[in-house]
């Protein structure tokens, strides 16, 4: 698990008033007018530390001799990782934060902690204090970010809830960076209100896909889930206002105590009401937040679901959709549902247990664990061998 | 269980136990002690008698998997959630769009003449006059003009006869008429042939391959049935068709070809000899098609309700057969299973044309004649051809098209034919897989409407509809296969 | 609606049915009749005691006595009555869900 936020020890004097965003770069000789934007990433590449960028950073370990002016700063040993084309967030208190990496396999905006849910599983779980100032410097932090990156995911707590800025956001992402594809994710409950559904396409994004938790085909077990009243009601209502304004939708199951038993209902449900919908993803619990909090009560061995996923899946692609399963073992999956597997955990959160030793699996297709997961994680684990 | 900040499911459950209210839901029998309901869109439960009674009179309780069902399938809604409202209105309109397409399906009848001489044809003739029995060049202009009148986006050009390639020369050139004005209309443009493939030349193949046209036959069984059935001068009927099948396959492609029987009083007991023919030929479909009561006679009055239930055991056992070989290995669909599965199973309308509610009549298939005269469906072409002109549209040489579709006993015939508003289907839980046949019950029992109790088209489509829905109750091999013919 | 007795009467290859017509509509009996008009010619009436009277006389080839049609046909007007209870409590519905499929708003594109 890497280490995105750490803090760093200053080696000459400050001038951080505000917290900072900047991108970093290795290049010595960086046009001038690019620098007080960036942060020079000093790993003994020169001799002199050039001038003008807003702040210096220096790897764990590798400071020259002198530094000259202000603002240098050595990173944590921790973010040994940071490269050309990452993008930070330094505070005054020099926390720095990595909050879009070049070289990941997927970036994620957090654009705020607020939301009008409380799942019981929440991975990020709400908080109600004012935190703009994440939204702020995303917009900010748009066009430091490589116009070549392939995608990127808005997240939160309820992006949506931002309402205005959220749809900023959106907006500056398709002007500065209009080959990223956009991930969103959001409960979709704010959609309801069809003027929100038509403000969102009408931003004419060209790649762009909603990802909407759906729980269970009976509305007062998702209503539970999510621990808010009504809110199946609106979620549907938010769906079938986003898709008649062309939008992409993914509908995303979390599958444990709650909700695996109707899995295959919640599959008929889909296939008969919302055939429309673009892909169906079923994800497995990520064991942070909410979920670690309540993990007795939700837990179930993914080995103890394989009858009603299987059913499920085939009742999806029966009726001619597309499910993809995410955060489960291979080795726990059925062979005839392996194919339906994405390795999905991200780079950073991704681990192996020792129980995967020898597996040929491991690193190659299957997706691992979150590291969380060590706090629990199936008894059947067991490395799949290739016959030889 | 959960952290304290958490509510449990059952504060989530409280507003349910307020009490539901019904959602529109239609029972009927499917055997002597269970009950199909069904809601506005095919979903369907089965469930007994009792229950039905607890469900109308709100003593359902909430909170069971039962109740969970029902609410998720939209049998009932509560304050709980009133999503199931517009969801049923989407999937309402989905069913209810194929029909405003308009017609797709339209056969052109080239010419009656023919090599046959088969006893329940009604319009062929074994003649050699061409001038007399072939449609003309000028027919079959104006036909083609009319073809795109029609909006739907897929339009299936039909050839059939007599036997159509006694007029090759005509087929090729409404093809290419047809080609030259999708240019315009670019629709989805079909074209398939209905012979017997008597005069199957290498000719008629290369034109087929080169413009994509599919080609129909008959197979009703055996050689001993189909030549019986279908009497031919020189008895080699089935030799033929068995040749020219394996021909086209080889030549074009094995989906190139498809087969269909005509079903006899003498195939009734021969259904699996006659899927057996089918499979030694590789083909993977067949109809299990009901008899026709055109030209047979029907005591008036009187469905012929013997030869139904007949009927439907040829069916049934066929059905079995047919599911035995695919556990078996082999894939073989039934048509007309498959249609009505896709109804009970999917959001979809497949949109067969005699399972329509409003009828197919003109709005989903229309048939050019070879004399220029303009019928609601083929078998509307067949009852003139009895001396019943009644669903007669018109003329391509007198009339227009606005007045031939706007004739007035097609209008009431189509009108009459909602099956929401006809008594008896108003009230069956099956009415969402079902349709009308206004010309069927006009022959039959001389009103478009008929009384369901005496249609052997309702006996039979009720017959098979409870067979489906037992198997999917009852056999879980079944189940999976009829499922995934579905999809 | 259990313990509700209706009373038949056998007379000859007929079957008389009396209905108590506060609980079984004119309607309700006339359409449950319609079901079986294959098997039996049924007459509706009213008879001395002001009840409605339903006389079934069985066709030949009819394949049922005509006991068991009287009990066909009263299992049947029982279930037309419960139909008619549904389309009674689901009238707004169903209006309310046509007004969905026909409104004019924009189709779902997917």
């Amino acid at each position: 698990m890497l280490n995105l936020h750490a803090r760093a020890s200053a080696l000459s004097s400050l001038d951080i008033k505000e917290r900072r965003l900047a991108k970093v770069t290795c290049n010595p000789s960086l046009p001038t007018p690019l620098r007080s934007m960036s942060a020079f990433l000093y790993e003994g590449q020169c001799e002199e530390i050039p001038e003008g960028f807003a702040v210096n950073l220096y790897r764990n370990g590798i400071v020259p001799q002198k530094t000259s002016g202000t603002n240098n700063i050595e990173l944590s040993a921790d973010q040994y990782f940071l490269s050309e084309g990452d993008v930070v967030r330094i505070n005054p208190d020099l926390k720095v934060s990595v909050i879009y990496r070049r070289n990941a396999s997927s970036n994620a905006l957090l654009v705020t902690e607020q939301c009008n849910s409380f799942c019981v599983m929440c991975s990020q779980p709400p908080k109600a204090h004012d935190d703009s100032y994440l939204i702020d410097d995303w917009i900010t932090a748009i066009p430091y970010i490589d116009e070549s990156c392939p995608e990127l995911t808005i997240t939160g707590g309820e992006p949506t809830i931002l309402k205005e800025k959220f749809f900023e956001l959106v907006n500056t992402m398709r002007a500065q960076l209009p080959t990223t594809a956009i991930h969103i994710l959001t409960n979709a409950r704010n959609f309801k209100d069809i003027e929100m559904a038509r403000r969102l396409a009408s931003i004419n994004h060209p790649d762009l896909m909603l990802g909407i938790p759906l729980y269970s085909d009976v509305a007062s077990i998702h209503d539970f889930v999510v621990q808010a009243d009504g809110a199946f009601d609106e979620t549907i209502d938010g769906i079938i206002n986003l898709k008649r304004y062309g939008q992409r939708i993914e509908l995303r199951v979390v599958i444990h105590a709650s909700t695996y038993e109707r899995m295959p209902r919640l599959a008929e449900f889909i296939a008969r009401n919302l055939q429309f919908i673009d892909q169906v993803s079923l994800m497995g619990l990520e064991l942070t937040g909410f979920a670690r909090a309540n993990l007795d009560a939700i837990w179930i061995d993914p080995a103890d679901y394989q009858e009603q996923l299987a059913e499920a899946i085939e009742i999806l692609v029966m009726a001619g959709m597309t499910p993809i399963i995410f955060n489960h073992q291979l080795c726990l999956l059925r062979p005839e549902l392996r194919k339906y597997a994405v390795k999905s955990i991200s780079d950073w959160k991704r681990e192996y247990m020792p129980e995967c030793e020898g597996c040929s699996e491991a690193h190659r297709d299957c997706g691992g664990f979150f590291s969380s997961a060590k706090h629990r994680y199936s008894k059947f684990i067991t490395p799949i061998r290739i016959a030889t | 269980m959960l952290s304290r900040k958490f509510k449990d499911l059952s504060y989530f459950r409280q507003t349910e136990e307020r009490g539901y209210r019904l959602l529109p839901l239609r029972f009927t029998a499917l055997d002597t002690e269970r009950y199909v309901v069904s809601n506005m869109v095919g979903e369907y439960l089965v469930l007994d008698r009792k229950v039905i009674e607890d469900l109308v009179e709100h003593r359902l309780a909430a909170g069971t998997s039962l109740y969970d069902d029902l609410k998720s399938k939209h049998f009932i809604y509560d304050e709980d959630s009133q999503a199931a409202l517009p969801l049923l209105g989407l999937k309402y309109r989905t069913k209810l769009t194929q029909a405003s397409y308009f017609t797709g399906l339209h056969i052109f009848v080239v010419t009656l003449r023919c090599d046959y001489s088969c006893p329940y044809c009604q319009v062929s003739r074994q003649t050699d006059d061409k001038v007399a029995f072939d449609m003309s060049q000028d027919t079959a202009d104006r036909a083609v003009d009319m073809v795109f009148l029609s909006p739907n986006p897929s339009i299936k050009i039909e050839f059939q006869g007599g036997e159509p390639l006694l007029n090759f020369p005509l087929i090729q050139y409404i093809v290419g008429r047809a080609e030259k004005l999708n240019e315009t209309f670019k629709r989805d443009l079909r074209f398939v042939i209905a012979t017997n493939l008597s005069f199957l030349t290498d000719e008629v193949i290369e034109f087929c391959a080169a413009h994509g046209v599919d080609l129909s036959t008959s197979l009703d069984g055996p050689a001993s049935l189909h030549n019986k059935n279908r009497p031919r001068p020189g008895k080699n009927g089935h030799q033929l068709v068995v040749d020219n099948i394996k021909r086209i396959q080889r030549r074009l492609g094995k989906h190139r070809v498809s087969a269909l029987m005509t079903t006899t009083l003498e195939s009734l007991s021969q259904v699996r000899e006659i899927i057996d023919e089918y499979v030694s030929l590789q083909l993977n479909e067949i109809f299990l098609r009901p008899l026709s009561p055109y030209g047979f006679a029907v005591r008036t009055g009187q469905i012929d309700r013997y030869d139904t239930d007949r009927w439907l055991d040829f069916f049934k056992d066929g059905l079995s057969y047919v599911l035995e070989l695919n556990k078996h290995g082999y894939p073989i669909r039934e048509i007309y299973s498959t249609i009505v599965m896709k109804k009970m199973l999917t959001p979809q309308e497949p949109g067969y044309v005699d399972l329509r509610s409003p009828a197919g009549i003109a709005i989903a298939a229309i048939v050019y004649n070879y004399d220029g005269d303009v019928y609601a469906s083929d078998e509307a072409r067949m009852l003139a051809e009895m001396g019943e002109h009644k669903f007669r549209l018109g003329n391509l040489h007198r009339d227009s098209y606005e007045t031939m579709l706007s004739n007035d006993d097609l209008m009431d015939a189509i009108e009459s034919s909602i099956t929401v508003s006809s008594p008896t289907c108003t009230d069956c839980a099956f009415l969402p897989y079902c349709g009308s046949d206004p010309v069927y019950h006009f022959a039959t029992q001389h009103d478009v409407v008929g009384n369901k109790a005496l249609s052997g088209y309702c006996r039979k489509n009720i017959g098979i509809f409870r067979h489906l829905i037992t198997l999917m109750e009852e056999d879980a091999g079944a189940r999976r296969i009829l499922q995934r013919w579905a999809s | 609606m259990a313990g509700i007795r209706i009373p038949t009467r056998l007379v000859g290859d007929s079957i008389e049915v009396e209905f108590d017509e506060s609980v079984y509509s004119l309607d309700t009996i006339q359409r449950a009749s319609l079901k079986y008009s294959d098997l039996a010619s049924i007459a509706i009436c009213r008879s001395a005691s002001g009840s409605l009277c339903a006389t079934a006389t069985l066709f030949g080839d009819a394949g049922i006595s005509a006991d068991e049609l009287g009990k066909v046909l009263v299992n049947e007007v029982m279930d037309q009555a419960l139909r008619e209870r549904i389309a009674e409590q689901t009238s707004t519905e169903r209006n309310l869900i046509l007004s969905y499929t026909f409104s004019r708003s924009k189709l779902i594109s997917s």
